[in-house]
This record gives C-alpha cells, sequence and structure tokens, in this order.
C-alpha cells in the first residue's frame, strides 16, 4: 500500500513538473511555433502522468474511465487548438524563427 | 450512404454517448436525462458529421495506443530537455511533407496525432495533398517520423498508403 502510495506521489510530482516545464517553455522559446510545441507536449505528458497517478487511487471504474476521457477530451483540445493557432499564424505570414550560425542546412 | 450503414452508425454513436452519459455521472440514477439527451446528441452528430468510409479496426487499436503512449513520453522528455538546456538547441524549420494516407478521417487524425508527437506540428495543409509541418529540430528525420505515424494510423484505418516523395524544406 505504502509502495502505490508512494508511486502515485512520484507520478504527480513528475506530471506537476512537466506542466512546470512547458510554461518555462512559453517564457523561453523564441516563437509562436515553439511555443506551441512546449505547451502541447510537455502537458500532454503532464497531464497523463497526473491521470495515471490518480488511477491508482481511483476507488470505481466510472472515476477510473473519467479519468481517462478527461485526458482523451484535453489531448483532442490541445492538438486541435496547437493547429488552429498554427495555421492562423502561418496565415498571417508570421515567419518561423531560425536558429543563427548554422550551417549545414 | 446505405440506410443500414446510417443504423448502425447511429446506433455506435448512441453507444459511446451513453458510455459516456454514463461515466459522467458516475453511473447513479439520472438516466431520464441523460437517455433522451444521448438519442438527440446521435441525431446531430449523424446530422452534422455523416458517417465516412473510413472504418477503425478495433484490434489494431490496442497497437496505436501503445504507439501513441510511447512517442508521447518521447515528445513531452524532449521539449522538456530542450526548454531546460542553457543552449536551448532548436534548429525549427517548415517542412512540406507529401500525405500518403487518403484525404479525410486518416489524414485529419495523421494531423491530431504529429502535433503531439516529438518536434512536429501541423501548420497547413495544402489542397489535401501537402501537410506543412513545424519542426522544432530540422536535423532529426522529421519525414521519417511523419511517415511512421502515417504506416500506423494505415493499419488502425485499414487503407491504402499512396507512393509519395520525401518532404522538402518549403
Amino acid at each position: 500500500m505504502i509502495l502505490i502510495e508512494l508511486l502515485q506521489a512520484l507520478l504527480l510530482l513528475a506530471g506537476v513538473g512537466f506542466f512546470l516545464v512547458g510554461t518555462l517553455g512559453i517564457l523561453r522559446f523564441p516563437d509562436v511555433y515553439t511555443r506551441i510545441h512546449a505547451l502541447t507536449k510537455a502537458d500532454n505528458l503532464g497531464l497523463g502522468l497526473i491521470v495515471f497517478g490518480l488511477l491508482l487511487g481511483a476507488d470505481s471504474v466510472p472515476v477510473a474511465l473519467k479519468l481517462l476521457l478527461v485526458w482523451g477530451l484535453a489531448l483532442i483540445a490541445s492538438a486541435t487548438a496547437g493547429y488552429l493557432v498554427a495555421r492562423a499564424a502561418r496565415r498571417r505570414g508570421v515567419r518561423p524563427w531560425k536558429a543563427r550560425n548554422w550551417e549545414n542546412g | 450512404m446505405h440506410r443500414s450503414s446510417r443504423v448502425s452508425a447511429y446506433l455506435l454513436r448512441l453507444g459511446i454517448l451513453l458510455a459516456a452519459w454514463w461515466i459522467l455521472s458516475g453511473s447513479s440514477s439520472d438516466w431520464w436525462f441523460g437517455l433522451p439527451l444521448a438519442i438527440i446528441a446521435a441525431a446531430v452528430s449523424l446530422w452534422l458529421t455523416p458517417p465516412g468510409h473510413f472504418l477503425l479496426r478495433p484490434q489494431r487499436i490496442p497497437g496505436f495506443a501503445a504507439f501513441f503512449l510511447w512517442q508521447s513520453l518521447l515528445a513531452g522528455w524532449d521539449v522538456a530537455k530542450r526548454t531546460l538546456s542553457p543552449a536551448l538547441p532548436l534548429h525549427p524549420e517548415i517542412l512540406r511533407i507529401p500525405m500518403a494516407l487518403p484525404p479525410g478521417a486518416p489524414t485529419w487524425w495523421l494531423m491530431l496525432t504529429i502535433s503531439l508527437l516529438p518536434g512536429t506540428l501541423s501548420v497547413r495543409l495544402h489542397r489535401g495533398r501537402i501537410l506543412e509541418v513545424h519542426c522544432l529540430d530540422s536535423r532529426l528525420d522529421v519525414a521519417g517520423s511523419v511517415r511512421e505515424t502515417e504506416e500506423q494510423l494505415a493499419r488502425l484505418f485499414r487503407v491504402e498508403m499512396r507512393a509519395t516523395e520525401h518532404g522538402h524544406p518549403s
């Protein structure tokens, strides 16, 4: 039992960590496209870890399925929203940020 | 569209909505509200999105889920590494990648999926055939990982992939 609680705590903390990294990515990444990468991917994994952590403590099947449903809907919503923001930026002609001093390509 | 396929699509969607209601209401006795709601919502969904001719193969769902979960773990890890690295190692680029999947549901699922996979983001679809993908690191094999995702989805939907050229910078 204590092992499960320990694992749960680890998963929840890791999930929160990835949310934090996603937010840090918004601040550090240089343009709208790269920021979408940071948000969608880090938050997807962060929410997934939190959902799995909570699944270990779920006391009934509907509660467990509800957690998975939340994750699934959040995934679809963040992928769709990310695509719409990227497409809007592209249509307005926002140029993607490029790395300087890079001659391989 | 055949009448029978519309009926089976309706029953399938009704079943999914009833299951969703059961999950959301926590299996309590709110069916007087949930049942009519599901019946109406299934009808509206059939009206807004008529049944397509792509069928999911249920036996392929676990394989695709395993692929997706592993890749989203890698994606989160990859973006976290880049965020936390002091040098901020980014080499972004927008690539144009010809789609090998048929237009419609498989292409839409591909665009959603690759946005959650390591280093790729769907930006725009040209005439349903060429996808603009923003990648975090163009030194990696972006076209190859998009192709791998297409193969996974082709197996999930049982569709043929068309021969295409490789992606190139826009």
